[in-house]
């Protein structure tokens, strides 16, 4: 069993409180992606873990033990850095053999789970050769072999696509993804790309100033985001966010139209709607018009900008919608996937 | 790299040869006295038929210590070096990567520069004094003890350089690979890190090997090193030029190829995070 489960972690900088209160149980086998924008505290979150950083207050424990006072090598734990991490004097096998050296490992047992590696990762020509002869690609595979040799109880990734080019990284972001597939072992995945969290991810942690604002599935994320931040932050193109008002009556006044909400209870008030850009629609008289102004031909689809009294909106139609720039649009949105955020505190209504 | 065209290439070269010249000739003039008689020498002689009778002299003569000033300063250099590179490379080490409160760095680091800050002969005093009365005086042990403090602060600047520029990251995928902080240090940090060691080094035996004002209060005539040892061809009735010039050329070549073969790591080491 591997499971981590974290118990109001804290993790303190002299007065200053980088993590707070982070309750997190990550399942046997699970891939959890924890993401936030840079100086939310992921990447400290994972080095607590892995041992590298020290625990402020609160419990880790892995695969039921508390790993609180153990050191990095004690908690059996794999890690595959942003930097990659080689060891710059060492060739490949010796980079991903290390570990089962320092064990102490049979050389049989370590010649075959260097090649197993080496072969699922395709890194069989390059065996002799030192990092610096590697590509980023490769190299950011050796990472990844050493940590797969060791067989560890749970594998953690910081950031490791973020130095590779936007095709490898596609590429890349598959393969981490058919490996954890293949093995099966409970992994942590940190990442600043919500892509990346999207893709890849059974469960995401978004962080945003230390604390955890959101845990679920990607779309659950997607579709009932808890409040303004997760979002924004969450999906591409990002969400529109149109100021609007909202009557007792469950009357939503947005733009120059209204829509008659199905609410219990609605608080009255000033309320930022999201609406995210697939849920746009083009209506004669729609209470959203505006003028185009930036048209982004993706092929398969396009995304059209356009200026609606103050509001930047984005909008995703087919490939096939034929739209200039400075065209009058008038659009709706869909009723029924509209996200209502208070206005002062940007937490989700209803 | 700059490259020069026309006339600026000239003058460029010009100066290139006067920097050469001014560095090289005063060793050239030396070597070429070593290799003449003395009466020539005094005479101002400038073409001689070359002579090696000052080497021989020098190396194998019934007066000469030399060979044993060879060892002393061999003995002194060595064990210097390899108790500030030990010494230097940990602190280095400690200092680069353990968590120290800012103001014990700073205070050992600022601490260790005094010693390069005030002049050698400073200190000789106090530890003519000190060595007397522990019975160390005129030992080689105790001049290796002040090579090795005028020695460690280099050392230890030097070494601490390299250890930033390592990255951290490295170290920690060790010890998450199951390194202890020890084994991280010794299996990873440490090959890293050869270059410095190499330059440190050689850095630390030139200096120790060309230590004179410490070497003259704090040696008898036992344990005097190769620069005292030059120094007593030049006496109060006779100064024998002929024998200190081949003395003098003799005792460049440890350093000489020490230089030769460290000189990349060396410039690497002093110009280190000067630019990225």
């Amino acid at each position: 069993m591997s499971q981590v489960v974290l118990k109001n972690v804290q993790k303190l900088y002299g007065a200053f409180q980088a993590l707070k209160d982070i309750n997190v149980e990550i399942g046997n086998g699970e891939f959890v992606v924890l993401v936030g924008p840079s100086g939310c505290g992921k990447s400290t979150l994972l080095r607590m873990i892995a041992g590298l950083e020290e625990i402020s207050g609160g419990e880790i424990s892995i695969g039921g033990r508390v790993v609180n006072e153990l050191e990095p090598r004690e908690r059996d734990i794999a890690m595959v850095f942003q930097s990659y991490a080689l060891y710059p004097h060492m060739n490949v096998t010796r980079n991903m053999s290390f570990s089962l050296e320092l064990k102490r490992t049979p050389a049989e047992d370590t010649q075959s789970a260097v090649s197993g590696a080496a072969k699922a990762l395709g890194l069989e020509k390059f065996l002799d050769r030192l990092p610096r002869a590697l590509s980023g690609g490769q190299r950011q595979r050796v990472a990844m072999g050493r940590a797969i040799v060791r067989q560890p109880q749970v594998f953690l990734f910081d950031e490791p696509l973020s130095n590779l080019d936007a095709q490898l990284r596609v590429h890349m972001r598959t393969e981490v993804r058919r490996l954890h597939q293949q093995l099966n072992a409970t992994s942590i995945y940190v990442t600043h790309d919500q892509v990346e969290a999207m893709t890849m991810a059974d469960r995401i942690v978004v962080l945003d100033q230390g604390r955890i604002v959101q845990a679920g599935s990607p779309l659950e994320l997607y579709e009932r985001p808890a409040n303004r931040f997760v979002a924004e932050f969450i999906g591409s193109p990002a969400i529109n966010i149109v100021p609007g008002e909202l009557s007792e009556s469950g009357r939503l006044a947005m733009g120059n139209g209204s829509y008659q909400l199905n609410l219990k209870r609605a608080p009255a008030g000033a309320v930022d709607v999201g609406i995210r850009p697939e849920d746009l629609q083009k209506a004669d008289n729609g209470p959203l018009a505006g003028k185009v102004t930036v048209v982004e031909h993706l092929g398969a689809e396009t995304y059209v900008f356009l200026n609606c009294s103050g509001v930047e909106l984005c909008w995703r139609v087919p490939g096939t919608l034929r739209i200039n720039v400075g065209e009058q649009v008038s659009l709706a949105a869909n009723q029924n996937h509209l996200h209502l955020f208070r206005q002062d505190t940007g937490l989700r209504l209803a | 790299m700059l490259v020069l065209r026309g006339y600026s290439r000239i003058v460029g070269i010009l100066l290139l040869a006067l920097g050469v010249f001014i560095i090289v000739a005063p060793f050239l003039w030396v070597a070429m006295q070593s290799f003449k008689y003395e009466i020539q020498i005094l005479q101002g002689t400038w073409f001689t038929m070359p002579t090696l009778y000052n080497y021989i002299d020098v190396l194998w003569s019934q007066r000469s210590d030399f060979m044993t000033n060879v060892a002393n300063s061999m003995i002194v250099a060595t064990s210097s070096t390899i108790c500030v590179l030990l010494v230097g490379t940990l602190a280095a080490y400690s200092l680069s990567r353990l968590k120290w409160k800012r103001w014990i760095a700073a205070v050992f680091l600022g601490w260790t520069l005094i010693f390069n800050m005030i002049p050698p002969l400073t200190l000789v005093g106090p530890w003519f004094l000190i060595f007397r009365e522990i019975g160390l005086y005129q030992t080689l042990f105790a001049l290796t003890l002040t090579h090795i403090t005028l020695n460690l602060p280099m050392t230890v600047w030097m070494m601490m350089a390299y250890f930033n520029e390592l990255p951290k990251d490295i170290e920690e995928a060790a010890m998450v690979d199951g390194c202890r902080r020890i084994d991280a240090f010794w299996r990873i940090a440490l090959p890293l890190v050869r270059p410095g060691l190499i330059a440190a080094g050689v850095l630390a035996f030139v200096f120790s090997w060309n230590e004179f004002a410490v070497a003259l209060n704090l040696t008898g005539r036992a344990t005097a090193t190769v620069p005292v040892a030059i120094a007593q061809f030049s006496q109060q009735y006779e100064v024998q030029n002929g024998q200190m010039a081949a003395a003098s050329i003799l005792s460049t070549i440890p350093a000489l190829l020490l230089m030769f073969f460290g000189q990349r790591f060396i410039v690497q080491g002093l110009t280190m995070g000067a630019v990225k």
